[in-house]
């Protein structure tokens, strides 16, 4: 029997109605697009595969993320050699390590195999799916009129904020420059990683047969500018026990300058915080963060003094033996001083007045020359009982919440109306701060507003601070620890 | 002829006889139907007049002897006073007509129906969707008010108020060029009275979309992206279902990063606060350590470093800090009160 003719039909419609699914462009004639030599093993900066996955990780693992723009330089040959020269190589891979890297670029290409993965032909690594996603990024993120100069290079903080971008082809980062980068940005891998990725140096370190040994041959290493020395000596420090060597390396430390403070963070932090636990370690971080760079060093220091269990005059003295600098007269360390002095006056056993007094006046002035918002002299007056005042006629939600705050107890008393009827205000942080301030004059009438703040990630910090300093110990984060004193009202 | 030959014409003369349309001429089962609603409209048995119009409406389909459902309305138009005077038939007939796409033929239908039973929502509701139908989208929005606030359950209405936003984010392009997109406006006194989270999300997806096409345009990019703000907003306060927080998290950091960039907006514009906290509500994780989006928390504590509210900016930053490095986390710390945090 004859095949039927429509069959036939139907089959050749079917040929031509098929078409290719979304290939890649093909090349201008005449020209070859360049792929990635895919019979060696790629060695360089290493894409990522899945844009989504690779920004979510940046965060989640506090790395930053270095985006290299190449979309519209020319597919031919000659346009891209020198994009190889900047992506690949052995340094600019160890060098992006503890970076997230996108290649971007809006066209997809074919793939190929390398060991078992589909990457893209053009880069080696990578796909064409994250290469097209992290351009979308770049254009939706960086550009005003829809198209962007190429190529260009952004770098990204592990929030996503723009750290560095830049134009053409020198803007791509040497593998020094993204060293300090990882360095500023994720110094926690950096003390991590420094072991491997300096390990001659770190090495040298902990054979010095002697402490003056260890400080020159660290005080070497930081001063040949190689951006991961700071890092190499305060991981080195970290795990070293002897009193003598650790002294040679804060002394060698000392030297670095503003860039090592990424690295001492934590630790001078964590000194600050708790200042009783190591006096010594506490002096020397502090003594050795004023050095590095004198405002933080006195931001870390009146953290300590407002802490610490010891008399302000031991710690201090304990830091300047430890070498803590003459104090600065930078704007921002005079502030901090004097907010220092102000916070030590207020809660000195047998509080002083006049001395508090004195303490502000002096505080205000040094505030302003450093730039302080209003807000923070308004905290620190309140922490001596001063009011701010709040003009009502363009009071904003922020100041009737300032306002019901400052409150005393007997002007809350005398305003319990006002106050309850706040507690049914649309804005929360509004109830909120009515509801403190009734408690705060012993009136449970706002409990129920309180015990839902409590456990609200947003509202319940400042809640249990307030109630914290009204009942005098902190009993935790949740509704059930603190509903007793909640809704007992009165005193603590 | 060769048997070939044959059998391909007797073929194509079959399909050609299928191919004619089915003449709604009175087929059998039509006419049993037809008798049978004239029997039960003279019996004035309500029970057999709905049994009736249930038989008739088992006509309808592809194929069958009405192909859709407005063509049984059309019908039942047709049968004798009798039957198209019963307020049954009457309101059967327009829903028919609006579920056959043909809200024209529904609404003085329903009109009447509504005259001699103003407080029916099921009504109320089948007159907006007519009206929807016919293009006259105000009197939809009136008629869907209406029915809500006599107290109309939600699925009543808000099927058809999502599909009028859907059908008019489809045809965009008739909007014009130096207004919001009706797709954002039309629907907003009735989402302002039930919102729906998805539309919500949708709205803001669309808005932020077409914010990037409008690039150079720097005045409509801002309008079109403070809207979407509202939207997201709305969305991140309604109930999301536990899978969807985290890129509802997402939008509302997005959105609250824009919001944050403007030079000044509208007193009806959430405030960057307000959306960065709802991203961080969103993105906890019940009973779990760490945040969906650590970004949020930064965003949060910086927010409300500006805002004097050193405690949460302290607790935000320590949070992002636990999570992993973060300079900016780290720089709120700095500039927060001695005695602040811990």
């Amino acid at each position: 029997m004859r095949t039927p003719w429509l069959c036939a039909v139907a089959l050749v419609g079917l040929a031509a109605a098929v078409r290719a699914e979304d290939g890649p462009p093909e090349p201008p004639a005449g020209r070859r697009v360049p792929t990635a030599d895919v019979g060696k093993p790629y060695v360089g900066i290493r894409w990522e595969r899945d844009f989504d996955e690779g920004m979510r990780r940046a965060a989640k693992e506090g790395r930053g993320v270095y985006l290299c723009e190449n979309g519209r330089v020319e597919e031919g040959e000659g346009g891209t050699t020198m994009l190889w020269r900047a992506y690949q190589g052995a340094d600019l891979g160890a060098a992006t390590a503890g970076l997230v890297c996108f290649v971007v670029n809006a066209t997809g290409h074919a793939t190929v195999k390398a060991g078992r993965e589909e990457v893209c032909a053009r880069y080696g690594c990578g796909t064409c799916a994250a290469h097209r996603a992290a351009s979308a990024f770049v254009m939706a993120r960086f550009s005003a009129d829809q198209s962007i100069v190429s190529p260009s290079h952004f770098l990204l903080d592990p929030d996503g904020r723009a750290v560095y971008q830049g134009e053409y082809m020198q803007s791509a980062l040497s593998t020094s420059d993204l060293e300090a980068w990882f360095v500023r940005l994720s110094p926690r891998h950096a003390l991590r990683s420094v072991w491997g990725a300096r390990e001659a140096r770190t090495s040298a370190l902990g054979k010095a047969e002697t402490a003056a040994k260890l400080q020159e041959l660290a005080t070497a290493w930081i001063a040949s500018k190689d951006p991961m020395a700071a890092a190499g000596v305060v991981a080195t420090l970290e795990q070293e026990t002897d009193d003598a060597r650790r002294k040679a390396l804060f002394a060698a430390l000392a030297t670095a300058g503003p860039d090592a403070l990424p690295v001492v963070w934590d630790a001078v932090d964590g000194v600050a915080t708790d200042p009783d636990v190591d006096p010594v370690a506490t002096a020397a971080w502090l003594a050795t963060a004023a050095r590095l760079d004198a405002v933080f060093g006195t931001w870390a220091l009146t953290r300590a003094l407002a802490r610490t269990r010891a008399t302000p005059a031991d710690l201090t003295a304990r830091c300047t033996a430890a070498g803590f600098p003459p104090a600065s007269d930078a704007p921002g360390a005079e502030a901090l001083r004097a907010e220092g002095a102000v916070l030590a006056a207020a809660r000195a056993p047998k509080p002083d007045a006049a001395a508090t007094d004195a303490a502000l006046r002096h505080l205000e002035p040094a505030a302003r020359a450093a730039g302080w918002p209003d807000a923070r002299l308004a905290w620190i007056r309140a922490v001596c009982g001063k009011k701010t005042p709040v003009d009502l006629l363009s009071a904003g939600r922020d100041d009737v919440c300032r306002a019901l705050l400052q409150l005393t107890p007997d002007e809350a008393k005398a305003a319990k109306a006002k106050l309850v009827g706040y507690l049914g205000d649309a804005v929360e942080e509004v109830r909120v701060a009515a509801a403190v301030a009734l408690r705060r004059a012993g009136d449970p009438a706002g409990a129920d507003v309180l015990l839902k703040a409590i456990e609200d990630p947003v509202e319940g910090p400042e809640v249990r601070w307030a109630l914290t300093k009204l009942a005098g110990d902190d009993r935790g984060d949740t509704a059930g620890a603190w509903e007793e004193f909640v809704r007992a009202g009165g005193a603590k | 002829m060769s048997r070939a030959h044959a059998l391909l014409f007797v073929a194509v003369l079959a399909a050609a006889v299928a191919a004619v349309p089915v003449a709604r001429a009175e087929d059998d089962a039509v006419t049993a139907a037809g008798a049978a609603l004239v029997e039960a409209a003279k019996s004035r048995d309500a029970g057999r007049v709905a049994a009736a119009l249930e038989a008739a409406d088992a006509l309808v389909g592809p194929g069958a002897s009405f192909p859709t459902r407005a063509d049984l309305a059309d019908w039942l138009g047709g049968l004798p006073d009798a039957v198209t005077s019963l307020d049954v038939v009457k309101v059967r007939r327009a829903w028919l007509y609006v579920a056959g796409k043909r809200g024209k033929d529904a609404v003085p239908l329903l009109d009447a129906a509504l005259a001699k039973d103003p407080k029916n929502t099921l009504l109320r509701s089948y007159l907006g969707e007519a009206k929807r139908q016919t293009g006259d989208l105000a009197g939809a929005m009136e008629a869907w008010k209406a029915a809500l606030e006599a107290g109309a359950p939600d699925d009543q209405v808000l099927p058809s108020v999502r599909r009028l936003v859907y059908d008019l984010h489809q045809e965009r392009e008739k909007d014009p060029a130096d207004a919001l997109p009706r797709y954002a406006t039309v629907a907003a006194p009735l989402l302002a009275m039930r919102p729906m989270a998805d539309v919500e999300e949708a709205l803001y997806d669309w808005l932020v979309y077409d914010a990037l096409m409008a690039r150079p345009d720097a005045a409509r990019v801002a309008r079109l992206r403070t809207e979407a703000a509202r939207h997201v907003a709305v969305a991140a306060r309604g109930t999301i279902p536990e899978g969807d927080r985290t890129r509802v998290a997402r939008k509302a950091l997005e959105a609250g990063q824009f919001v944050a960039g403007l030079a000044s907006a509208p007193d009806d514009v959430p405030t960057a606060f307000d959306l960065f906290a709802a991203a961080v509500r969103l993105g906890q994780v019940a009973g779990a350590e760490g945040h969906e989006v650590p970004e949020a928390l930064t965003a949060l504590a910086e927010a409300a470093l500006a805002k004097g509210r050193f405690v949460l900016a302290a607790a935000m930053a320590r949070r992002r800090l636990a999570i992993s490095d973060s300079p900016a986390a780290r720089r709120v710390l700095e500039a927060v009160p001695a005695d602040v945090g811990d």
